[in-house]
């Protein structure tokens, strides 16, 4: 192989394809490299589809808003079917001394633009029988949407192939090419392309690429746990239920860490999506083992015991599949980084999406696509720069 | 919950898994069985229940008396080897932590050395109406016949390739049941070729034989190179379309032949189990004859991870006889592993039965090549035909799919998987994937092997997340599920 | 009643004999027997109508593998009842549920 390219993507999942399509859209010839043999293998394809917009805040949030309207015109504008449909969703407690942080976080929902309201307990249970008596008090919204992120990786590389990208699947990155600090080319196990933009998302593993010139990309992969059952009947109103200790385990870590429960320990904090099959997919776990994407015995455990606590009714359901994916998690804050760098000039990051990449996988498109082409964005990104990392490099 | 450590479990208590604890106890080897069924046996020697008073065994067939032999041995040595039935294992973990469901509880074991006998289950070969109820898998209608005593249907038509079919055909017809006919697809002619390595298997000519001629003397007509093409009815089965096939397998327009049948049996031969072996990350190779990914093992049946063994039609499809001798090689050779025989004992055990196998696997390959799936008969399934049973997905959905896929540039079955749903149902794929894996070979004209295959996951059996959830589930300090890391990192 | 019976006799002797419900129905079923049996001996095939495409399934595979076979049993849906054993008047109904909960 030796090609040029305007611009080379390096990753395959819902993030590069998503770029490669806004891209592609904007006339730019791309090329897409994934080192294994298909699409969505990392990340992309361990996810449980949901697009929360509930348990967002600040900066987050308002691309999780943008994103959604995104989803909203993608199957029209793409011609691909992504299975994308908003959901009532909700956020619930089934700890009492939570209720006041529930309610700071409606709060800060409603300021953050989101039709969000508190339900109590006993209104839930009648929405919802399924609920079980454990659960106290929940804040419910419209906004959020549930999405088959195959489909919409698949369908944003069925597009960007017809605005002429080419992909290269069980391709590996083997060097990134640099004179005077622009990139020159990219070399890969089946040969080279010449290029002098390079976009990096590469997921988890981005730290790799990040190495190949010269840079510390502060992410690690951190591994989330899913439990899959068998077919019930859909629920009634709530698709999607989010435990409020997600809020901590996700966002607060080291509180997390420290706890004395081991349940706290592991990151296990529900968050419920039910296909439109009928499966539920039981999430969500938080823990760091390198590289290793294999589940644990004591973490679907808890995913096990914490799913009875909210809906006692699963108790009898079977599971039929467990899995587990590497999320790309910045160590240093938490947020994505979608940035250009100083140094080479040309390298692109769009990666760091932990909890968030198939919510933001349109906006990040979008947004690294105008980076590319205009050098501005239409939204502000400062909060996700590479530059925010001064003593890392 | 601490985990309970054992010197040697074996997983499967059929024809390997029964010789193979035989073989430990005859060591003083600790030894667990872990089964999922009622009673050992596994399919071919499954014991009838309890209830049941056998008033004569030779009306249960020839396997019937045979597994009864096998079985009393067992009971012999009852004292030195623990049996677990009903106890179905759902994942393995760190490649010998076995995590079983057992009264209503799940538990886990730890064990040193580990010998897989997970046997093996037809292979499901879609054409359209074969989802109809009174179409059965011929295991299965064996089975029922066999063990429950009951009949699937009076007027039966059997359609498949191989040997087990006439097994099947002869107790049906000594039960009393019409059957119409017994189609194999393959062709016989070339069958000669493989005389040479029946040579020796008398035992097993003989059987081959004696079914043979039950047929004739039944009146049971045993149409070679001829295939079903459409189970037709609209609650249950009433009609069955069949055909003369080409020497590839596919259906000739204008032979069609169409009978009033009740029920219809399947037997296009079978599958090994390997969702252990693969999820404890043992290393498969394809067998094509098979058309089966197959675990590797070297002569003595240890697989590419030290300590676990495989034994049987989990190993291999090659009968009752292999699985026996290998499940007795797999456990002589785990023995001397634990340090309970010497080498040298080994040795003297294991060298007349190197001998026998030598034979009898000459003899049950040249079966599985005679009677390998033709691609031809794969042209039975139209675009309608359901191909994953359990998420309803047509191949016509699989073949688009596919088709949108392949632009990409590669293909992979999983990927079938994530964008169609098939193979994401209760029973796993285990229904759907051989198919599939065929499909994407005919459309890509790409060999079977690059399909790779669907990644196996605990549970490998339902599991309720309450029994999963109790507080005296064993669980082990975050160890994850046994099969390596398949990033190359 | 149901009239066909096809069991078969030779070989072995059966034990207690009890009845069972299906679909409103009683028949018979014997100890040790599964569900499955009972139901075949009764020329009975069908046991669920799928959730999508609302097409009828039966018994398959006999061995627990393929699914097919789930039925409501005493109230539990999505029971294999070729490996369930048949207990005395246990109530055994056709499987038609869809994805909204409606039986």
């Amino acid at each position: 192989m030796n090609k040029t390219a305007e611009v080379v993507v390096i990753g395959g999942g819902i993030i590069g394809c998503s770029i490669a399509y806004y891209l592609a859209k904007k006339g730019v010839r791309v090329v897409v490299i994934e080192k294994r043999d298909g699409l969505c293998f990392g990340a992309s394809g361990a996810n449980q589809g949901g697009c929360p917009v509930q348990l967002f805040e600040s900066p987050i949030l308002e691309l999780v808003k943008e994103s959604l309207k995104l989803y909203k015109d993608l199957p029209e504008e793409i011609g691909y079917d992504v299975e994308y449909q908003n959901t009532w969703s909700l956020l619930c407690s089934v700890d009492e001394e939570q209720y006041p942080d529930i309610e700071k976080h409606a709060q800060n929902l409603r300021r953050g633009g989101v039709n969000a309201h508190l339900i109590e307990g006993n209104k839930i249970r009648e929405l919802e029988p399924g609920l079980g008596k454990d659960v106290i008090v929940g804040i419910e919204e419209q906004e959020s949407g549930l999405v088959n992120p195959f489909k919409v990786t698949h369908g944003f590389a069925y597009a960007a192939r017809k605005l002429g990208t080419e992909f290269f699947l069980s391709t590996e990155v083997k060097k990134i090419e640099i004179n005077k600090g622009n990139i020159t080319s990219v070399v890969t196990d089946r040969g080279k392309i010449k290029t002098i933009f390079v976009v990096n998302a590469a997921g988890a593993w981005s730290p790799e690429i990040g190495k190949m010139v010269g840079l510390t990309i502060p992410v690690r992969p951190r591994r989330g746990q899913v439990i899959v059952t068998e077919p019930v009947p859909l629920n009634k109103r709530w698709r999607y239920i989010n435990d409020a200790d997600y809020l901590t385990t996700a966002f607060h870590a080291e509180a997390a860490e420290k706890s004395k429960d081991p349940r706290m320990k592991l990151g296990v904090a529900g968050s419920y999506t039910q296909e439109n099959s009928g499966n539920w997919a039981i999430g969500s776990s938080r823990d760091f083992a390198g590289y290793n994407n294999q589940i644990t015995m004591q973490t679907v455990k808890y995913l096990a015991k914490r799913v009875i606590k909210f809906m006692p009714k699963l108790k009898d359901v079977n599971c039929i599949r467990m899995f587990a994916g590497l999320r790309p998690f910045c160590y240093v804050d938490g947020l994505p980084i979608l940035s250009k760098v100083d140094n080479p000039s040309g390298f692109v990051i769009a990666t760091g999406h932990a909890g968030e990449g198939v919510t933001l996988a349109p906006i990040t498109g979008k947004l690294i696509s105008e980076l590319l082409t205009e050098n501005r964005t239409s939204m502000p990104i400062d909060a996700f720069a590479f530059s925010r990392f001064k003593n890392i490099n | 919950m601490k985990i309970r450590e054992i010197e040697l479990a074996i997983i499967g208590a059929g024809p390997a898994g029964i010789c193979a604890a035989i073989e430990a106890a005859k060591s003083n080897v600790p030894v667990t069985v872990i089964d999922e069924n009622l009673r050992p046996g596994g399919q071919i020697y499954r014991r009838l229940t309890d209830a049941f008073a056998v008033t004569d065994e030779n009306k249960l067939g020839k396997d019937y008396v045979q597994g009864t032999k096998l079985i009393t041995e067992l009971e012999h040595y009852s004292s030195k080897i623990e049996l677990i039935e009903n106890a179905p294992v759902w994942g393995i973990f760190t490649d010998k932590e076995i995590a079983f469901l057992h009264e209503d509880k799940s538990e886990g074991l730890k064990a040193r050395k580990l010998i897989l006998a997970e046997g093996a289950y037809d292979r499901p070969m879609p054409f359209p109406g074969w989802t109809l109820p009174g179409v059965f898998a011929a295991g299965g209608a064996l089975r029922m016949v066999k063990i429950e005593r009951v009949l699937p249907g009076e007027r039966l038509l059997l359609a498949g390739t191989g040997p087990l079919q006439l097994v099947l055909a002869t107790q049906l017809m000594q039960a009393g049941a019409e059957v119409i006919s017994v189609l194999d697809a393959t062709s016989s002619t070339g069958v000669w070729k493989y005389l040479p390595r029946f040579w020796g298997q008398w035992g097993l000519l003989k059987d081959g034989v004696h079914y043979l001629w039950k047929l004739r003397r039944g009146k049971i007509p045993y149409l070679m190179s001829h295939a079903i093409v459409e189970a037709r009815g609209e609650q249950e089965v009433k009609e069955a379309v069949y055909a003369r096939v080409d020497k590839d397998g596919k259906p000739i327009p204008g032979t069609e032949k169409t009978v009033e049948v009740d029920a219809i049996c399947i037997g296009y031969g079978l599958i090994p189990s390997t969702r252990l072996s693969r999820l404890c990350g043992c290393e498969h190779k394809y067998e094509p004859c098979l058309g089966a990914w197959v675990p590797c093992y070297n002569e003595n049946m240890e697989t590419s991870l030290p300590g676990v063994f495989v034994a049987g039609d989990g190993a291999g499809i090659a009968g009752a006889l292999v699985a026996v001798e290998e499940g007795r090689l797999a456990a002589i050779e785990a023995c001397q592993q634990l340090g309970y025989i010497t080498q040298e004992e080994a040795q003297h055990r294991s060298l007349p039965i190197f001998r026998k196998l030598k034979g009898l696997r000459r003899f049950e390959s040249a079966l599985n090549e005679i009677f390998s799936i033709r691609r031809g008969l794969f042209t039975r399934i139209t675009d309608d035909t359901i191909v994953c049973r359990c998420e309803e997905i047509t191949a016509g959905e699989i073949r688009r799919t596919i088709a949108d896929v392949i632009a990409n540039g590669t293909i992979d079955i999983c990927e079938i998987k994530r964008l169609t749903r098939a193979g994401m149902g209760n029973c796993q794929g285990r229904m759907c994937e051989s198919t599939i894996a065929e499909m994407i070979s005919i459309e890509t004209k790409r060999p079977v092997v690059e399909m790779g295959w669907l990644t196996p996951r605990p549970p490998v059996k339902p599991l309720p997340l309450g029994i999963l959830a109790a507080e005296d589930t064993w669980s082990l300090e975050s160890s994850p599920s046994g099969k390596r890391i398949d990033w190359g990192q | 009643m149901a009239t066909v019976n096809r069991r078969i006799q030779a070989g072995v002797r059966r034990g207690e004999c009890f009845e069972i419900e299906v679909d409103g129905e009683r028949i018979l079923a014997y100890e040790g027997e599964t569900i499955a049996a009972a139901l075949l001996a009764a020329g009975k095939r069908l046991s669920r109508k799928t959730t999508k495409r609302k097409e009828p399934r039966g018994i398959y595979c006999g061995i627990g593998m393929c699914f097919e076979c789930r039925m409501i049993v005493d109230g539990k849906p999505n029971t294999r009842v070729c490996q369930t054993l048949a207990t005395p008047n246990c109530k055994i109904q056709t499987q038609y549920i869809d994805l909204q909960g409606r039986v």
